[in-house]
């Protein structure tokens, strides 16, 4: 028997039932569709992230208190206290840590959260961050200064009130007018803007053009931090760290490890009071958290592609007693055992194929549905289509061989009989 | 060709075990084919005349004695090898016609030369040529429920002989037809030996017998030369 007609055999065997045929794959379809969606959520995602914590620069170490997590959950009041009794990073820690052989420029930054509403004239804007900085942020995190200019010392040494602000802060305060030159109200201050940065986008729902940097210095100054709460911990200084090229990440940080251990007398026995925070880290919680979606995807494919393997063991079953007198009269003409076999086998991997082909529009339409309707970006890549289909295919041909086996078995005379 | 032996049936019985009942279906039948016989099976229901059939068609193995087909013991045949000589050696023609309902005329006449493995188009030309021989050849594209009884088993023994079988085994034939397409379906066989095909068939009735040049009788799983 030729591969061909092989295919059109189980083809017109299918073609009889096709209301029943397409029910039967609803769990194969039903599993890939999950996989692929998800699979095409997580890979969105995922060339999102990446894109956004290469921003954070792979070679750039964050000195700040606390270490960075994606669940914030475990941060009981006991975590708080600990925090909040950690000594505040300085200016001078950033000059010594800028000393090191092994650091090539630091930019130390100063969030400031108690800032609420700015305002020019008589518009009013709520902006999603201020913060403190000196010109070298401009040289560690990626953002430029894309009109006017950068800070330079005498801005920070002088404590003056200027500012330079994101795009979305120059549209929305100024509409059409030039910002340049301008003095904005911060918190009770008048700032005079000297520049606006380059424009990057959202980041899951964070409009990061929404942003106001001023002068170190003048932030400290202006904004102090207040005594209680969660911002007691949060504001306050962090340094980045660029790493010097011919250096690793890894010996960058121990390097600034023993100097702030050093600096603040911590003994051998004592922890860190600081966290040294990296893009890898970033990424490898991430990558943890997305691989436990995925774990958990899979896990739900499969049980998905089991039922549905059952359901079409169940069906080719029935299919096979239907067909048990077509099985004799093929038997009677001259089919060999193999080809009753290899029958019903091809109708079970052409089942479930259809059904992962199915499926894989299904998931799509669903993937292309999140991706119009939320923040969430999706992709679809092409190792998902192959596996899917592969996998839909291999699910046939495992649950079709017991039926597949039982056709090919019977008696040509008993199956002839049969009425 | 004459006066060669076809096949060679020993002391064949069939037994029938059904729970603790024996059913002696054939009790030690000897019979022999040369090739070019046109042989009348007779004798009453039960006796055994199917069963017989089914032993010389290969679709049943006997439960004793030697089956010699062109020569060879049929004991020792695997099954690959039954299905081979089923394919090519045997046409089988059934009262009921058996033909797969779903699919057409012709691609039922085709299906032996599917699985000796035919291509397509060879295929399809083969199976044309064979409907037209017994008179099909425009009703080549209806399903087995759009023919008549009388199509249905021209269409049949279209399908026994396409892959150019020798023996055609037909097991009352007629039983399913009117007395007028039954003569017709016998002149397809009387035609079918003189050129020189060897032909099995059991019937009922004599009239039917009577083309056949030899006929005969079956009793109680035995048969008895009558001519
Ligand atoms: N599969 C079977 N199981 C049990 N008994 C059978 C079977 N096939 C035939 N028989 C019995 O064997 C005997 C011969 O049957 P059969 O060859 O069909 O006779 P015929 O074709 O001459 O009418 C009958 O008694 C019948 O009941
Ligand atoms: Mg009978």
């Amino acid at each position: 028997m030729k591969f061909y007609d092989l295919i059109y055999t189980s083809f017109h065997g299918l073609r009889t039932h096709k209301l029943r045929s397409v029910l039967t794959t609803l769990g194969i379809i039903i599993g890939v569709a999950t996989v692929i969606t998800m699979v095409a959520i997580i890979e969105g995602v995922n060339a999102f992230v990446y894109r956004a914590f290469g921003g954070v620069g792979s070679d750039v170490i964050y000195v700040q208190k606390w270490k960075w997590a994606f669940f914030v959950g475990s941060r009981d009041r006991e975590w708080w206290r600990k925090m909040a009794k950690r000594e505040d990073l300085t200016i001078e820690d950033a000059r010594a840590i800028e000393n090191l052989k092994s650091i090539s420029k630091v930019a130390p930054t100063y969030p400031v959260f108690s800032v609420g509403e700015v305002r020019y004239k008589n518009k009013t804007l709520n902006v999603n961050d201020v913060a403190g900085i000196t010109g070298d942020y401009f040289f560690v995190s990626g953002r430029t200064v894309e009109e006017g200019r950068s800070f330079v010392d005498a801005d920070n040494d002088f404590k003056r009130k200027v500012c330079i602000i994101g795009p979305f802060v120059a549209e929305n305060l100024f509409d059409k007018e030039n910002p340049m030159g301008k003095e904005i109200i911060i918190g009770r201050h008048r700032f005079t803007v000297v520049g606006i940065t380059d424009k990057k986008g959202e980041l899951l729902g964070n409009n990061l053009d929404n942003v106001i940097f001023i002068p170190l210095k003048t932030a400290l100054l202006y904004f102090k931090p207040p005594v209680r709460g969660w911002r007691g911990v949060f504001q306050s200084l962090q340094i980045a760290a660029k790493v010097e090229k011919g250096f690793t990440v890894e010996q960058a940080k121990q390097d600034i490890r023993k100097l702030l251990r050093k600096r603040r007398n911590l003994f051998f026995n004592q922890e860190d009071d600081f966290a040294l925070n990296t893009q890898e880290m970033l990424l490898s919680m991430y990558k943890n958290l997305t691989m436990g979606i995925f774990f958990a995807m899979v896990g739900i494919a499969s049980l998905a592609l089991i039922v549905g393997g059952i359901g079409i063991m169940n069906i080719m079953l029935v299919s096979v007693s239907e067909r048990t007198k077509e099985i004799g009269i093929r038997m009677a003409v001259g089919a060999k055992r193999r080809d009753i076999l290899m029958q019903f086998l091809s109708e079970a991997v052409f089942l479930t194929g259809v059904g992962g082909v199915l499926g894989l529009f299904l998931g799509a339409g669903l993937a292309k549905i999140v991706d119009i309707l939320t923040p969430l970006p999706s992709h679809i890549p092409v190792w998902s289509i192959l596996i899917a289909i592969g996998f839909s295919m291999i699910v046939g041909l495992f649950f079709g061989i017991y039926p597949a086996t039982k056709a090919s078995k019977l008696d040509p005379i008993e199956a002839l009989r049969y009425e | 060709m004459k006066n060669k032996t076809i096949l060679k049936l020993e002391n064949i019985h069939k037994v029938y075990r059904m729970g603790e009942v024996e059913i002696h279906a054939l009790r030690g039948v000897n019979l022999e084919v040369h090739y070019g016989d046109y042989i009348a099976l007779m004798g009453p229901s039960g006796s055994g005349k199917s069963t017989l059939m089914h032993i010389i068609g290969f679709l049943d193995r006997p439960t004793s004695g030697r089956y010699l087909f062109e020569g060879s013991e049929v004991q020792a045949f695997d099954d690959e090898s039954l299905a081979n000589i089923r394919n090519r050696k045997i046409g089988f023609v059934f009262q009921f016609f058996n033909l797969i309902p779903r699919i057409n005329a012709l691609q039922n006449v085709e299906l032996p030369l599917m699985y000796m493995g035919m291509p397509a188009k060879e295929r399809r030309k083969t199976a044309y040529e064979m409907l037209e021989k017994v008179g099909l050849g425009k009703r080549g594209s209806h399903r087995p429920t759009e023919l008549s009884g009388g199509e249905n088993q021209r269409v049949a023994i279209a399908r026994a002989l396409v892959t150019g079988t020798n023996l055609v085994l037909a097991d009352e034939p007629t039983g399913n037809l009117d007395t007028k397409t039954g003569e017709e379906i016998m002149e397809i066989f009387n035609r079918l030996n003189h050129e020189g095909k060897t032909i099995i068939v059991v019937t009922h009735d004599p009239e039917i017998a009577k083309h056949a040049r030899k006929t005969y009788r079956m009793k109680d799983g035995l048969i008895e030369e009558s001519q």
